[in-house]
């Protein structure tokens, strides 16, 4: 943004950097009638926060959203709500399985990566991750089993799918499982 | 505010150097001698590269301070005998052009030198009254200022 730069202002006589500024006065057919000068006279005991570029928008603060030195202000509310859309979040938590085949872990987003594990030292995660708009592939990485899931708005999908032959999947029955989704 | 400039260098002012550069040190009067020791108008040397660093430098910081970023690159340090480089001398210029460019400057603000190696009187002049004219506006840019409290959005006429 840009401030006002006038050409016509005068110094005020007694005091020194103090300045007025012209004004235009004019008739009612709009026929200029003559300049004068203005400036306040009350007198403050506070000046106030001028309305300018230092206060509204620096050039620095400007180009730490990628804007120039002509942005305004509502161009960087537009910049901070589409960062906020853009934002990476992440979420780690845990849940316990319930055996079924198809459970939804609701995580309020819907996430590009999922690392899912047992609660046991030993474990060796799951990944999940996103491979299209509606789907994200997971990996058994210890039995180096892939299986194909669709996403759900707001979370994942866990359960027997996962299970590669036997025994392990990420939604058996009173097993504790840890997560970290990401989501871009 | 208010800066050390030089905008008045004429003719006359290179002509006195060029006629005191081709007379021996030893052949100059009392007189000549001391014209010849302190930084004479008609020579750009030394004092108007500080000067100049200095001027721009100020300014810079009180842009900075209304929120205008000016990216300079000028030295204020040098002295008798020492020859700038030519990347420090295109920096220089630079530096002159990002200071022209950060305000709307007058129509009667000269344009930025494009190099110095052909620096002549005007030249010279004109990178001063380029750095005189960005101090003026700063000026007349802050008594137009408004603050808080003395309007409303969109009002107009006169609100001081």
């Amino acid at each position: 943004m840009k401030d006002r730069i006038p050409t016509e202002i005068v110094e005020i006589a007694g005091k020194p950097g103090e300045y007025a500024i012209r004004y235009g006065e004019y008739d009612a057919e709009g026929n200029l009638i003559g300049y004068r000068y203005f400036a306040p006279a009350d007198e403050p005991i506070e000046k106030g926060t001028a309305i300018n570029k230092a206060s509204l928008l620096k050039d620095d603060t400007a180009a730490l959203y990628g804007l120039g030195a002509d942005a305004v202000p509502d161009d960087v509310f537009a910049a901070i709500k589409h960062t906020l859309d853009f934002k990476a979040q992440a979420v780690i938590g845990s849940y316990t399985g319930d055996g079924t085949d198809t459970r939804t872990i609701d995580i309020g987003f819907t996430p590009s990566f999922v690392f899912i594990w047992l609660d046991n030292a030993n474990a060796t995660p799951t990944l999940c991750y996103k491979i299209s708009s509606s789907s994200v592939l997971v990996t058994l990485a210890y039995r180096g089993h892939n299986t194909t899931h669709t996403t759900t708005n707001g979370g994942f999908l866990v359960g027997a799918l996962d299970k590669p032959t036997s025994g392990n999947s990420t939604n058996e029955s009173n097993s504790t499982y840890r997560y970290l989704a990401v989501g871009v | 505010m208010s800066l050390e400039l030089i905008t008045d260098r004429t003719q006359a002012d290179y002509e006195e150097w060029l006629k005191l550069s081709q007379i021996p040190w030893d052949k100059m009067t009392p007189e000549q001698k001391a014209k010849w020791s302190v930084p004479m108008k008609g020579a750009y040397n030394y004092t108007d590269l500080n000067r100049v660093g200095e001027a721009i430098l100020a300014l810079q910081s009180i842009l900075a301070g209304y929120g205008y970023s000016v990216e300079v690159d000028v030295r204020t340090d040098y002295t008798l005998g020492e020859w700038p480089t030519k990347s420090e001398m295109d920096a220089y210029v630079q530096s002159i052009a990002n200071m022209r460019a950060v305000l709307a400057v007058l129509p009667t603000t000269p344009d930025a030198p494009e190099s110095m190696d052909d620096g002549t009187i005007i030249v010279w002049n004109n990178i001063e009254i380029i750095l005189r004219d960005v101090e003026m506006l700063i000026t007349n840019m802050a008594a137009a200022f408004r603050h808080s409290g003395t309007f409303c959005s969109g009002q107009g006429g006169l609100i001081l």
